[in-house]
């Protein structure tokens, strides 16, 4: 009776850990489809600049932003306005970046603390039309010395301002003088500022297709016009990434229709080889891809579907591959996962 | 189904036939779900264009012909019409099948002449079998219900009683056509069995004034052999004419104005709705008919837009005089 | 470890992991919410939906392959999935348990006896298989017709069969099996010429009505989690609402409660999965069972079986749920796990009779041609039907749709709901849409419902295709329906009231709703005449409407009689009097004694059919609370082209 029973809880226990395996396996399957989002999904996080042009403008009065304003802070001066025209009046030559990611238009005021003696604010609330085009001034400018806060989906403080992103707007507070946290007036701001526009939150799918592994923090950039000094390329989104102590950048950009992005490619690696660049005979294991060495260093441009992609500045034709890859994996996933079961 | 397993050495054989039936099921499945597998899912891609088309029936006489006869009788007319154009043989050889396309839209009585007469179509098939057809058929896609439309119209029981065979619509009869160059007629059900081995085409319809597009003749008779929901049709009653006028080239056709509706059409409803224009055509152009037949209706041609339309896709002439119609009082 | 631990560790993982799949079917790409989450996996996997499909569509679609791993693993196993992994299963168990607890162990045992009534699941089985199968099975029929010649072959083929059987003796009875033989063939000809010519399909998938799986997803998704969200518990901000739900709760509350009866009710008489994989769990490799035949019978075992197999004396395979509750409840060691039959015998299948599988056939064959008598399919479609978009046409629709309620679920304006009798019988519980209830009306760029539906019966469209752009640029937007307006209960047609909600709201671009605009005389309720008047004054003889009661801006004063009758906006009213505004003074000032009429400006709404795309958002927003005073209807709907309102050009 006794070894019996001992045999049969031996082959139960062996049985239970075969199976409880099965459901860690099972829980990692899942986990990790997840990622992998519903078209449905998609198209509802999706930038759609059509469908923000639909969007009411917000009636908001220039000075209703931060109203109320936090205890203490009263206006120094009257808002000011500015549209594309005048924008060059406020920033000056800054004004050629908003302008070339579609802004509509520019609020600013300055604002006084009177608790604080010698902090004064000046915010400027940039209208620029739609999300994506907020996230692309937002990303091309971010400093060096940034911290990232949770104020709205992209926001981060340097140590004398906050800058964030949210709907289609994006916001500068810029306080006086330097502090070791944000400012309460400031965050008491900001704050107010995203209560009184609602935007949901969006998810750029594009940012989604960038492979974690070994990128950069926070180096997601969206290019709104002209990347890398090509007339042709708007929309495009890069990432930083560190291989073996190397840097170098992937860029992707999601096109109308599969035909624009195949004609890009080859567009650009046309324009690639006109300014100096020598093609290199290289087996890629991604389909109609083209590897170019310019100014020392390598560059792989491919195409998938609707998406163009790419590698540029990096070091040596090992690091390219790996990470031209590793993108092309991951679009072609999105891909193909955004079309078969959920 | 029980098993008594006393004996042990049966369950090592047991269990290999279980093994095996259970191998080939699990293989049958896979095999099954690997094969039926489909992992795009339905698409509704329009279907396309769909292969069965009318034949040419026209005879392909030298010129288009016309006759235009003036009678009171319309039996004499119609033989004298035929005549006229070089006789029945012309059109009809030994050993054909012909297919009357008649008008019985309507369950009403042949005497308000809001469907073909029952005489003329009786004559026709008379005429058909004279001159060696093997077979003939009477067919139309009524608006009212077929079995009431063509008993109380008479046309039953004459085509039968002359040899005829009639095909009344039933919802198997009917094929998805797309006639080529047309907007409309794309993927659109078409009384199409019946033709299937039909060598030759005779429209017969009766001359009628028509609310909606303006006349019913010649060409409107072949409405009557679309299927489905086609009062849809109506919201572009000139382009289905014409479309219709491009999906059968006939024979011949047959405008019986011996006594024609001239108001409340296309259904009428009173002899006072009727004038006795006692006039019978004969053609080969359904374009050139139609446009005579206007005349006789008293319209003018602008006030009926398929006509140029369809004179302008090419089915035929509207100046039916180019034709050197042949005329005849009897 | 044990093995019941064990057993109840991936109940209870995959019962919380149903309700994950449950809660994040929303809209959205945070962890809480849709993402790429595989809510339909356990869908999937229930191989009743995969064979129901496979049987009225000859498809497997996409992620409904993974029931084959349930079916070999099943062959292979046994009823693993009815012990370990359905999340319905595993709520009747708790329930049952729980009700069992204060009971002696007699009862308990009494509890778990095999009763006859266990073969009724094979009934609805037969019954649910049947209807799935007819159109295949009327096919086969006319396979005379269609196929002679392989019909022919296939004939000869069995005649050769018979003929060498005969000459071998092996058959009992030659002359009777012949005989048999032509009246076979005789029949299959003349049932082929009779079915020449039969155009409706006869078969619908309607196992979705008591397949546990979609069940559950079901009851969960229309019942539970709507009253979940009416707590503070709840992630959306407002409580979802669905139609027509009475039913689907009954039935889960009913389900759940006659475990107080017999534990696992539903899963021992009911269960058409269970009837299915008791069948494939014929050859199975591994069973329950006795190591040795010296079993006192004592009945022990059964105390806490949860198929209710008897494994006391004959196991009956078809019923054993795999919960290996006996193997440790035997005192004596003696059940276990093993490759070879049970030492006191064992029972494959179910007590079917001949008779009760025809009737079961029978029934099912017929239910759908009765059904289908009333035209609902075809010329006496109901208007109100109108299905979300991306829906295939009906007939093939309702060969896919589980109701399952996913669309439901994941519809973000909620206006997704389970039908009545709006689409037949058999479209109980598959989606239409109710534009009243839900936050706003079908959303113009969201493509969500296709792109989960398990089978296909919405398909998964892009919003290319959805918004007719780019490839679908000729065939235009997707049409669930055309809105009409009521002119009766418009609120500008018959109530002299400005309104136009419906135009502002609508979402096409050019919109699908045109206004008019018509300049109506109110009624005032006095007769108002000039006293006096300049330019832009009019002072009245008599009392007029009270203060700034005509100053909206849609009020307008025309002067009779007078040369000028251009309608003039008031923009403010005293009593005694009215002033116009400044752009349209009085060209010569009315003359004493004139009459003042009041007029109303109006845009009065009507539809262009050519835009409208039916979402519903007119019908949500039209101020007429009760019957809107705009409602869509299903005319004009893209999926059946039999319903086109207008010619395409």
């Amino acid at each position: 009776m006794i070894p019996e029973k001992k045999n049969n809880s031996r082959r139960q226990t062996f049985l239970s850990m075969v199976i409880l395996s099965i459901l860690l396996v099972i829980g990692a399957g899942i986990w990790m489809t997840q990622s992998r989002f519903n078209a449905g999904v998609l198209q509802k996080d999706a930038i759609l600049p059509a469908s923000n042009k639909d969007k009411p403008p917000s009636k908001l009065a220039p000075n209703a932003f931060f109203a109320p304003l936090p205890e203490g802070v009263q206006p120094l001066t009257s808002t000011e306005t500015f549209d594309a025209r005048t924008l060059s009046d406020k920033i000056d030559g800054k004004a050629e970046l908003y302008l070339s990611a579609g802004f509509t238009r520019l609020v600013s005021q300055r604002f006084k603390d009177e608790r604080a003696d010698d902090l004064w604010l000046e915010a400027f609330v940039y209208d620029m039309g739609n999300s994506q085009n907020a996230f692309s001034v937002f990303s091309a400018q971010r400093r060096e010395d940034a911290a990232t806060l949770d104020l709205s989906q992209n926001a981060y403080r340097t140590p004398n301002a906050v800058f964030l992103t949210h709907g289609r707007y994006y916001v500068e507070i810029i306080a006086s003088k330097a502090s070791e946290k944000v400012p309460p007036p400031v965050k008491i701001m900001a704050e107010t500022f995203i209560h009184n526009t609602p935007a949901e939150t969006v998810t750029l799918n594009e940012t989604a297709l960038f492979p974690k592994q070994e990128r950069v923090k926070n180096s997601m950039v969206l290019i709104a016009a002209n990347a890398f000094g090509y007339e042709g390329f708007d929309k495009i989104y890069t990432a930083e990434y560190e291989l073996n102590d190397q840097r170098l950048t992937a860029y992707l950009s999601h096109r109308k229709t599969n035909e624009e992005a195949q004609k890009m490619a080859s567009d650009y690696t046309q324009f690639l080889l006109t300014y100096g660049g020598q093609k290199i005979e290289e087996p890629l294991p991604i389909k109609d891809a083209r590897m170019i060495k310019i100014l020392d260093t390598y560059e792989i441009v491919f195409f998938h579907g609707p998406y163009l992609a790419g590698i540029r500045e990096a070091a040596t034709v090992h690091l390219a591959k790996t990470l031209a890859d590793r993108l092309y994996h991951r679009i072609k996933e999105t891909d193909n996962g955004s079309r078969s079961k959920p | 189904m029980d098993r008594d397993p006393n004996h042990d050495g049966l369950n090592r054989r047991q269990f290999l036939d279980r093994l095996t039936k259970a191998g080939i099921c699990i293989a049958a499945a896979g095999a099954a779900g690997f094969w039926f597998h489909d992992a795009k899912g339905p698409v509704t891609s329009e279907p396309g264009p769909s292969n069965v088309i009318l034949k040419d029936f026209s005879v392909g006489v030298p010129a288009q012909k016309m006759s235009i006869i003036r009678g009171k009788d319309r039996v004499a007319t119609l033989q004298t019409a035929l005549k006229s154009l070089g006789g029945i043989e012309t059109f009809i050889k030994k050993g054909d099948r012909v297919l009357l396309k008649v008008n019985a839209a309507f369950a009403s009585p042949a005497m308000l002449s809001a469907t073909t007469h029952p005489a003329i179509v009786a004559e026709m098939t008379r005429l058909c079998f004279r001159a060696g057809a093997a077979s003939v058929v009477v067919t139309d896609n009524p608006i009212n219900d077929p079995a009431s439309c063509f008993t109380l119209t008479g046309i039953a029981d004459a085509a039968r009683n002359a040899g005829a065979r009639v095909v009344l619509p039933r919802d198997d009869l009917f094929s998805p056509m797309t006639v080529k160059g047309a907007k409309l007629i794309r993927n659109w059900p078409v009384l199409y069995q019946p033709f299937t081995d039909i060598t030759k085409v005779i429209g017969m319809a009766p001359l009628k004034d028509h609310h909606r597009s303006g006349a019913s003749m010649t060409m409107k008779n072949w409405y009557g052999l679309l299927g489905g929901r086609r009062n849809i049709f109506h919201q572009d009653i000139n382009g289905i004419i014409m479309e219709l006028a491009m999906m059968v080239k006939p024979t011949l056709v047959i405008l019986d104005a011996t006594t024609a509706m001239v108001t409340n059409g296309p259904t009428g409803g009173s002899l006072s709705d009727l004038k006795n224009t006692d006039t019978m055509i004969a053609s080969t152009d359904q374009v050139a008919a139609d446009a005579f037949g206007a005349s006789i209706l008293g319209r003018s041609l602008d006030k009926l837009p398929y006509i140029g339309k369809a004179e302008a896709a090419g089915i035929g002439t509207a100046d039916y005089l180019k034709l050197n119609p042949v005329r005849a009082s009897i | 470890m044990n093995i019941v631990t064990t057993r109840r560790i991936c109940q209870g993982f995959f019962f919380v992991l149903f309700l994950l799949f449950c809660a994040v079917t929303t809209l959205g790409g945070q962890w809480w919410q849709l993402r790429g989450w595989p809510v339909n996996w356990l869908i999937q996997l229930d191989p009743l939906v995969g064979l129901g499909t496979l049987l009225t569509t000859r498809t497997v679609y996409a992620g409904l392959l993974w029931a084959l791993a349930t079916i070999a693993l099943t062959i292979v196993l046994g009823r693993f999935f009815c012990g370990w992994i359905c999340p319905f299963g595993s709520i009747h168990q708790v329930v049952g348990f729980l009700a069992k607890r204060s009971r002696s162990i007699p009862e308990k045992i009494k509890l778990n006896q095999y009763r006859p009534g266990q073969a009724i699941k094979y009934w609805i089985l037969i019954f649910l298989l049947t209807m799935s199968a007819m159109e295949l099975l009327i096919d086969l029929i006319r396979l005379p017709e269609t196929h002679g010649l392989f019909f022919g072959i296939l004939m000869l083929a069995a005649l050769s069969g018979l003929i060498l059987k005969a000459v071998r003796h092996t058959s009992a009875n030659p002359k009777k099996t012949g005989v048999v033989f032509l009246i076979v063939v005789a029949v299959w000809l003349l049932l082929s010429m009779v079915f020449k010519g039969y155009q409706t399909s006869a078969a619908a998938l309607q196992i979705g009505l008591l397949d546990p799986i979609p069940l559950v997803y079901r009851s969960i998704n229309l019942i539970i989690l709507p009253l979940v969200g009416r707590t503070s518990l709840s992630i959306p901000t407002i409580p979802r609402a669905y139609d027509g739900t009475f039913l689907i709760a009954a039935i889960f509350l009913a389900a759940i409660l006659l475990n107080l009866a017999v534990p696992r009710f539903y899963c021992r008489f009911i269960c058409p999965a269970g009837a299915l994989f008791g069948i494939l769990s014929r050859f199975a490799i591994w069973r329950v069972g006795k190591t040795k035949n010296e079993c006192i019978e004592c009945g022990l075992c059964e105390k806490n079986c949860e198929g209710a197999c008897s494994p006391t004396s004959k196991i009956r395979i078809n019923e054993c749920v795999l919960c290996m509750n006996c193997l440790n409840d035997c005192r004596h060691h003696l059940m276990t796990y093993q490759i070879t039959a049970s030492a006191s015998g064992e029972i494959l299948g179910p007590d079917l009779s001949r008779r009760q599988f025809i009737a079961s056939a029978i029934s099912g064959a017929a239910a759908i041609p009765m059904v289908r008598i009333s035209g609902h399919v075809g010329k006496n479609w109901d208007p109100a039907l109108v299905r979300p978009p991306g829906s295939l046409p009906e007939k093939a629709f309702l060969s896919r749709c589980i109701k399952c309620g996913q669309c439901m679920r994941i519809c973000p304006t909620n206006v997704i709901h389970p039908a009545g009798l709006q689409g037949g019988l058999e479209g109980l519980w598959t989606p239409v849409l109710n534009f009243r209830i839900g936050t706003s009306g079908c959303q113009f760029n969201c493509i969500a419902c296709g792109n989960l539906c398990p089978t296909a019966a919405i398909r998964p469209i892009t919003l290319d295709e959805r918004l007719g752009r780019n490839r679908y640029a000729d065939h235009g937007p997707i049409k669930i329906g055309t809105a009409f307006v009521d002119r009766g209960r418009c609120l500008a047609r018959a109530m002299d009231r400005p309104c136009i909600v419906c135009q502002e709201n609508c979402p096409v671009s050019p919109k699908a709703i045109r206004t008019r605009e018509v300049f109506n005389t109110i009624d005032t309720g006095a007769k108002l005449t000039v006293a006096k008047a300049d330019a832009l004054y009019i002072e009245f003889q008599n009392t007029g409407p009270g203060m700034n009661q005509l100053a909206t801006g849609d009020y307008f004063a025309v002067v009779q009689p007078s040369a000028d009758h251009r309608p003039r906006r008031i923009v403010s009213n005293w009593e005694r009097g009215l002033r116009v505004a400044d752009e349209v003074p009085f060209g010569s000032s009315p003359k004493p004694g004139s009459r003042v009429d009041i007029q109303v400006r109006l845009q009065q709404p009507h539809v262009d059919p050519k835009q409208c795309i039916g979402c519903g958002v007119c019908e949500h927003e039209c101020p007429v609370p009760g019957k809107r005073a705009i409602r869509v209807t299903a005319d004009n709907e893209s999926r059946n082209p039999e319903h086109a309102l207008l010619l395409k050009q």
